[in-house]
C-alpha cells in the first residue's frame, strides 16, 4: 500500500465506489466508527464481522490507555512510585509512539502533561491525581515560553510489540489522550488490511485505506455550527491502496471557565499552561492518523503564523486551519485533496 | 625600409642593420647604440581622480552594507504585524511572514478557503468530544 500516492484523480475514483459497511459504537469519550469497503465479490457479512471485531479491539486498547479509569494500565503506571515501571505491550507501544511524537514535533507534543491538563480543568483535581506527593506542574515546568522541559525526563526500554520498562523521573505522569487516539486508529486500520479499503474514525482522528477505483470523502467539522463543514477532503485510492491519516485538534470543545478566565485542554509544554493561540482548530492530512494528530496539535499550540511556517515544512499532505478571526486557511498543497 | 617612430622617443636605428621586423639580438644597455630614453609617462592627474572616485564609491557601498546588516532580525520582524496573512477573497494565495527571533525565514504562502463548503461528507474529522 502507498501512503498518500493516488494514481487516479478524485473525480474518476469517486465514480467507482465500493459497497461499505460501518460499525458504530462509543469509545474514548466519543464516537467510534469502523467502515469497511467490501470487495466486489466479497461478503458483506464478513466485512461487518471484521468491523465489529476491530471496534471491540479499539475499545479494549482505549480502556488500557485512558486516564479516566484508575485501573487502566496507564493510570496504574502513573501511580507506581518506582522510577522504573514495567508496562505491557499496548502501553509500551503507545508510549513508543509518544516518544517519537516528541522528536517529530520538537517537543510540542508531550505525553507527560497530565498534571498541567488537570490543573487547567480543575486545580483541585490536579493535586490528587496521578499519585500523592508528586511535584506540582509549576515546579517541573519552566516559567518562560520557548524553553521546553528538560530532555530525557523519561524513556522506554524494550523491543517492538513487547512489554517494556519505563524509566522516568518520579514526578512524570502520562496523559496519552490524542496521542493514543491517532495511534489506536492506525493500529485498528492495520487489522483490516485484507479488505480493499477501510476507515477507522477514533473520535475524530481518522485512519484511512483507500482502494484503487474507490475514494473516501471526509469533511472537516466547523466547530462554530453543527452540521457545517469547513472543507471536504477527497482521498482516492491507488493501484496497491493508499493510506491516509486525518486528525483535528482545537480549543473550542474542551473549555472551562476559571477564576482567571477561559481555559482549554491543549497545554503548551513551554509554559505548562493552556496555549495562547489564534488557531481555533487545525486539521492535518498525513500518511498516518498518529502523525496527523501530532501535527494538528502542534499547529494549534504554535498559533497561526508559527503553524503555517511549521506545517509548510512538515512531512504532511495538507492542513486546514480555522483562525480566531474566522478565516479558513490552508497550506497551498492542500487544495489538490479538496472537493 | 626603416621603421619610423617618434623621434623624441626613439632614436632611428642604423639603416639596414636588421631586416624589417627582425628582432635585435644585441643586448640593450646604457651607452649602447640601442639604448632608448625612458618613455614619456601620461599625465597622472586623470588616473588619480578616477581612483579617488572609485574609492569613495567603494567605501560608500561598504558602509551601506554594514549598516543594513547591523539591523537585527527582530527589528525587521517588529515592522510587520505578528500575523501578516492578508485578508483576501476565497481561494486567493496570500503571503505571510514567519520570523523567529534572530532568524529571517523565506516567506511562504497560505490559501484562504471559503468559510464553509456546500458539499457535505458523511464522515467528518473533528475535535475530540465533538459531535460529528
Amino acid at each position: 500500500m502507498t501512503a498518500g500516492a493516488p494514481v487516479r484523480g478524485p473525480a474518476e475514483a469517486a465514480s467507482l465506489p465500493l459497497r461499505r459497511t460501518v460499525n458504530r459504537s462509543q469509545a474514548m469519550g466519543g464516537d467510534l466508527e469502523v467502515h469497511v469497503a467490501v470487495a466486489r465479490r466479497g461478503s458483506v457479512t464478513a466485512a461487518e464481522r471484521d468491523a465489529a471485531r476491530v471496534a471491540s479491539r479499539v475499545r479494549a486498547w482505549a480502556g488500557r490507555l485512558t486516564r479516566h479509569d484508575p485501573a487502566s494500565e496507564l493510570m496504574r503506571a502513573n501511580a507506581d512510585p518506582r522510577g522504573v515501571v514495567p508496562v505491557r505491550p499496548t502501553l509500551a507501544a503507545a508510549l513508543r509512539w509518544a516518544a517519537d511524537a516528541v522528536e517529530l514535533t520538537g517537543g510540542i507534543v508531550d505525553a507527560t502533561l497530565l498534571r498541567e491538563r488537570l490543573a487547567a480543568e480543575s486545580p483541585a483535581r490536579a493535586a490528587s491525581a496521578a499519585g500523592a506527593g508528586a511535584a506540582t506542574a509549576s515546579s517541573r515546568r519552566p516559567a518562560s515560553p520557548g524553553a521546553l522541559a528538560a530532555p530525557a525526563a523519561w524513556r522506554l526500554e524494550g523491543s517492538l510489540h513487547r512489554s517494556g520498562l519505563v524509566h522516568r523521573q518520579p514526578d512524570i505522569a502520562f496523559d496519552l489522550d490524542g496521542v493514543a487516539k491517532g495511534w489506536i486508529a492506525d493500529r485498528a486500520l492495520a487489522l483490516l488490511d485484507r479488505h480493499p479499503g477501510a476507515l477507522v474514525d477514533a473520535d475524530g482522528d481518522l485512519a484511512i485505506h483507500s482502494a484503487e477505483g474507490d475514494a473516501w470523502e471526509v469533511g472537516v467539522a466547523d466547530p462554530r455550527a453543527s452540521g457545517v463543514q469547513l472543507a471536504v477532503f477527497v482521498l482516492p485510492g491507488a493501484s496497491r491502496g493508499a493510506l491516509y491519516g486525518l486528525a483535528t485538534s482545537g480549543i473550542s470543545v474542551h473549555r472551562w471557565t476559571g477564576p482567571d478566565g477561559e481555559r482549554h485542554h491543549l497545554i503548551d509544554p513551554r509554559t505548562g499552561r493552556p496555549a495562547t493561540t489564534d488557531v481555533v482548530q487545525a486539521t492535518v492530512l498525513a500518511a498516518t492518523a498518529r502523525a496527523a494528530e501530532a501535527w494538528a496539535k502542534t499547529a494549534v499550540v504554535l498559533g497561526l503564523v508559527g503553524a503555517l511556517g511549521v506545517l509548510d515544512r512538515a512531512p504532511i499532505l495538507g492542513a486546514v486551519l480555522l483562525a480566531s478571526d474566522g478565516r479558513v486557511l490552508a497550506i497551498p498543497r492542500t487544495t489538490r485533496w479538496l472537493a | 625600409m626603416p621603421i619610423r617612430t617618434e623621434r623624441s622617443a626613439r632614436r632611428e636605428p642604423a639603416p639596414a642593420s636588421h631586416p624589417v621586423g627582425a628582432p635585435s639580438r644585441r643586448p640593450e644597455h646604457p651607452g649602447s647604440p640601442f639604448t632608448r630614453p625612458a618613455p614619456r609617462r601620461p599625465d597622472p592627474s586623470a588616473a588619480r581622480l578616477a581612483l579617488a572616485a572609485g574609492g569613495i564609491a567603494t567605501l560608500s557601498a561598504l558602509v551601506a552594507v554594514i549598516a543594513g546588516s547591523a539591523v537585527p532580525a527582530s527589528t525587521v520582524a517588529s515592522t510587520q504585524p505578528a500575523n501578516t496573512v492578508a485578508s483576501t477573497s476565497n481561494g486567493a494565495t496570500v503571503p505571510y511572514g514567519y520570523i523567529q527571533s534572530g532568524q529571517a525565514a523565506p516567506a511562504v504562502v497560505a490559501t484562504q478557503l471559503a468559510p464553509s463548503v456546500p458539499v457535505q461528507a458523511s464522515v467528518v474529522t473533528r475535535q475530540s468530544g465533538a459531535r460529528p
